[in-house]
């Protein structure tokens, strides 16, 4: 059941970002951002994992960068284990269809740093050289990416260091706290588009036809936003009868 | 024991514990709080020692000697622990981050935020195109203006026009507060939602080998620690 509520974002956002996707071809490869900690990534797992399905799909390659040092724990116990059958079925391989960046301290800075010389740290995650990984080979800075998704509140970093700098396709998924961020970004033209929180991610899921947690999650959404929205309408009655009805 | 049945009953009792606070600060809580702390400083402890160690010294040893600078900077951090003598060494790499991080948010800044923001939301052009590309616009425009009479003329708060203008300038900021704060709030019910839906959903012959439900096995644990809380909290009284 997919029962949508939630403050109004258009529609049209999710297709323009399907539409992003489906000009990738294959074995283009992107940059894939993990922009939040692990307590975090909850918000924008849904959205991520729907689309990677659809970049997986699409046989896209593709590199993973982290801001915070426990992104790769967010890869290892949440992402991974949601795409690797799809990778498998796909014959992704890694180090030649994707490869799991170092991670690099110093947040902003490191994302600079990283979308300059993706060589910076000449090694994966796991200390292999990057001389031994055949997708790092063609990879050597911002320009040579074929586009950004970034999942986090990072979105100041990657518009200020990737787009403006190299005019680097960005896409964000953020947390709804962050919702008014997305439509200021798309239409200043500084990303190409965003999802945001579960109700983007049952959206993109609709569309790639892959129902999973961000459907399932739109219903409870939905009721919660009933429960708080009766709450502040028994807390007014009280506050209002109390007040006219004598009381301090 | 299995595995499975294991890690039910700490992930039940975990969250019955968390829980557990809503009715009073207790033992439980404070322990699996404590515990979640010391968790995540082991855990992150490793994360970076690995970092240093793939990032840094692998590729030192290697033959990138470059990375002796950051190695050595990051040691540096460390003399504001040896006394007030030698804690003003750590200023300078604390000096260099601060200043290459400026100036390399400063880099997009303009671009990014100041032009391509302001181009963005003037858009004077798509007023009149759509009945909601107009209202979205207006509000955007009108919003946005309100905003900055309210950081820029604040030296005006005093006098009566200034008030006025200061109620009405107020509104776009606490607007976008509240949704923000609302938004956010409601992601994080969704997660506990998320937890007793789940915990309560699990059916029998969940766990292998097993009829118990898991709702049984949670309200077991429920009740014992419910039950000593209150025990607790009944003594502590008498004392």
């Amino acid at each position: 059941m997919y029962l949508p509520a939630s403050p109004p974002v258009p529609i049209s956002y999710t297709n323009q970002l399907y539409e992003y996707i489906e000009t990738l071809e294959k074995d283009d490869t992107i940059c894939v951002t993990i922009g939040n900690s692990y307590a975090w990534f909850l918000s924008h797992l849904p959205a991520f994992t729907a689309i990677m399905h659809h970049a997986i799909d699409r046989e896209v390659n593709f590199i993973v960068f982290y801001h915070f040092n426990d992104g790769i724990n967010v890869w290892q116990f949440d992402v991974f284990p949601a795409l690797s059958q799809h990778m498998n079925e796909k014959g992704y391989v890694y180090g030649e269809d994707y490869a799991l960046m170092p991670f690099i301290p110093g947040e902003e800075t490191a994302a600079a740093a990283f979308a300059q010389d993706c060589w910076t740290i000449p090694n994966d995650w796991y200390g292999t050289s990057f001389n031994e990984l055949p997708i790092m080979q063609n990879i050597h800075s911002a320009e040579d990416w074929d586009g950004a998704i970034v999942a986090g509140w990072v979105h100041l970093w990657v518009v200020r260091q990737w787009w403006a700098v190299y005019g680097t396709d960005v896409v964000i998924l953020g947390h709804p706290a962050a919702i008014g961020f997305g439509p200021a970004l798309v239409d200043a033209g500084q990303i190409v588009s965003f999802l945001a929180g579960w109700e983007g991610g049952a959206q993109y899921e609709s569309l790639v036809d892959r129902p999973a947690l961000g459907l399932k999650g739109s219903s409870i959404v939905s009721v919660l936003y009933m429960v708080c929205i009766g709450l502040i309408i028994v807390g007014n009655i009280a506050y209002f009868g109390k007040r006219f009805g004598g009381g301090e | 024991m299995d595995m499975l049945l294991i890690n039910f009953v700490v992930q039940s009792f975990i969250f019955i514990s968390v829980l557990s606070v809503i009715w009073k600060d207790n033992i439980f809580f404070r322990f699996i709080s404590n515990s979640y702390v010391g968790c995540s400083v082991g855990a992150y402890t490793v994360l970076a020692v690995n970092a240093v160690r793939n990032g840094v010294l692998t590729p030192l040893v290697k033959g990138d000697y470059t990375l002796a600078i950051p190695l050595i900077l990051g040691v540096l951090i460390l003399t504001n622990q040896l006394g007030r003598k030698y804690a003003w060494i750590s200023r300078y790499p604390l000096w260099i981050v601060m200043g290459v991080g400026t100036a390399l948010a400063m880099r997009g800044s303009a671009h990014a935020e100041i032009i391509g923001q302001i181009k963005s939301i003037f858009q004077f052009a798509k007023i009149g195109t759509t009945p909601l590309g107009t209202f979205n616009n207006v509000v955007q425009i009108v919003f946005t203006v309100l905003t900055f009479i309210f950081f820029f003329f604040y030296f005006m708060h005093g006098s009566s026009v200034g008030r006025g203008l200061q109620n009405v300038s107020r509104l776009p900021i606490m607007l976008a507060f509240g949704i923000s704060f609302a938004t956010g709030l409601m992601m994080n019910l969704l997660f506990g939602a998320w937890s007793v839906l789940w915990l309560i959903q699990l059916g029998p012959g969940t766990i292998p080998g097993s009829n118990i439900t898991p709702l049984v096995i949670e309200v077991i644990i429920a009740i014992v620690v419910f039950g000593i809380v209150y025990y607790l909290g009944r003594n502590q009284g008498k004392n």
